[in-house]
């Protein structure tokens, strides 16, 4: 367990200094896959657009967090306000900063015109490259234990051989993103790169919930995540399935097409 | 309707259907995973009754027996049934230096109160240093303990100064801070063990 790392002579606590390096990775990635994924000739304006958006969702965040915090501890606060602005990561709320934070960035980049669909499809590349740097962050400081096993790859943790389900994790989410990264340039239509994710996370959670040595249930043991997973990741293969049958249909379209082209040469 | 639509519409429909066969497929899969996986047994780190015990949240705290300034030893384990604050902490260390007030300030607020315990574990030094830092930043009230070989800190895998751990009455870490905390951020670990 490495609650600190010690990088050129600085101590870095591991959760913030990974959370970090999950957020610069999100952002960095989503912008790049949003140029790349651009008309001709826009790909550098929706690039700088994407990574402006991010650092606005940055900043509304952190004042959503503090603010957020601020609120439980409101009488502290009101007798010393200039604890709003203390550098102490620790105030900090989590789910106010996220909504915040989104919303800010959300809007900038609808304020911006860019089409829906393929912001979509970056933020979830973007989404699912920050995971897995965060599930490797889960893997350094302990966190989501893995339940005990007799498997040989098993690894001595907390007094028992358990899943290193933080690991499975990362390859996992690495695999994932590799694919749908290459079909979002090769042939994914707008939006399916989003679909496409959703099924795909939700399937990595229902199996790797099962691995994890403790978890949120519900009656009987049953594992509320997992339950939550397999209902997405239903509901994106129904909408992927349009997709699907769109894609069929234009191959047949254009199977059709070069038929008729032929029989007229002939 | 032309044979080419007629064509079309049926490559869609039986395009749909392969994925709805799918759908069913893994709805069959999946809610028997659900049903294999589920947590029947608590696995025994994270039972309520775990004696394991470990420097992590959710474990029991690691019992420790450590002299104040005084020299009268003081136990851990004493203090069961009372919620405490263990601050890993040394005169040198810029940010102890300034959480420290706040510390003395929460622990004069919930002394009356008589439900919390703090105890501040300093590291490597002896108690003439802890006099000077008395002197020179805050009078703490609350008992300062030694821990001058760092037995302690080893015991609690202490990394980085200054390191808390919250601790509820039944012996059980809840939360840890890492660096150092305002009385806002104290407060919060405070209200993960408090009842």
């Amino acid at each position: 367990m490495l609650p600190v790392i010690r990088i050129l002579g600085f101590t870095l606590p591991t959760a913030p200094f990974f959370a970090l390096l999950a957020f610069y990775v999100f952002s960095e990635v989503g912008a790049r896959v949003l140029g790349r994924l651009a008309p001709d000739g826009q790909r550098a304006q929706w690039q700088v657009t994407y990574s402006n958006a991010t650092l606005i969702a940055a900043l509304a965040g952190l004042i959503g967090a503090r603010l957020g915090y601020a609120a439980r501890f409101y009488q502290l606060y009101l007798e010393t306000p200039a604890l709003l602005l203390s550098l102490r990561p620790g105030s900090l709320a989590i789910l106010p900063g996220l909504l915040l934070g989104g919303s800010a960035g959300l809007f900038y980049l609808v304020r911006k015109q860019l089409p829906l669909t393929r912001l979509a499809d970056a933020t979830a590349l973007g989404v699912c490259a920050g995971l897995a740097v965060l599930s490797m962050r889960n893997f350094l400081t302990g966190d989501d234990l893995g339940a005990a096993t007799t498997m040989p790859w098993a690894w001595e943790q907390w007094a028992a051989r358990r899943h290193p389900v933080q690991l499975y994790e990362f390859v996992l989410l690495t695999g994932v993103f590799v694919l749908l990264l290459w079909r979002a340039y090769t042939r994914a239509r707008a939006g399916e790169t989003f679909w496409s994710f959703i099924a795909c996370y939700s399937g990595v959670e229902l199996l790797l919930e099962g691995l994890r040595a403790a978890s949120w249930t519900w009656s009987a043991g049953i594992r509320g995540v997992q339950v939550l997973a397999l209902v997405a990741l239903l509901a994106a293969l129904y909408v992927l399935s349009f997709y699907g049958a769109a894609a069929s249909g234009i191959a047949q379209t254009n199977e059709q097409s070069a038929t008729l082209s032929g029989k007229g040469s002939v | 309707m032309t044979s080419e639509m007629m064509a079309l519409l049926t490559t869609r429909s039986t395009e749909i259907r392969r994925w709805r066969f799918l759908m069913t497929v893994i709805f069959v899969i999946g809610v028997a995973w659900i049903y294999m996986s589920r947590l029947t047994t608590p696995d025994a780190a994270f039972a309520l009754d775990s004696v394991l015990e470990a420097p992590l949240k959710g474990f029991l705290a690691p019992d420790f027996t450590l002299s104040d300034t005084a020299g009268q030893p003081v136990q851990l384990a004493a203090f069961k049934g009372r919620p405490v604050v263990v601050n890993f902490w040394a005169t040198w260390c810029p940010p102890c230096r300034r959480e420290m007030p706040a510390l003395e300030g929460i622990w004069r607020e919930q002394q009356a109160k008589g439900k919390l315990m703090i105890l501040g574990v300093d590291q490597g030094e002896n108690a003439a240093a802890v006099a000077r830092f008395e002197a020179q930043i805050v009078d703490m009230t609350f008992p300062v303990l030694l821990d001058q070989q760092n037995s302690v800190s080893v015991l609690y895998q202490v990394r980085a100064l200054p390191t808390t751990y919250f601790i509820d009455a039944n012996g059980r870490i809840r939360d840890i801070k890492l660096g150092g905390m305002d009385a806002a951020t104290m407060l919060d670990g405070i209200s993960k063990i408090q009842d």
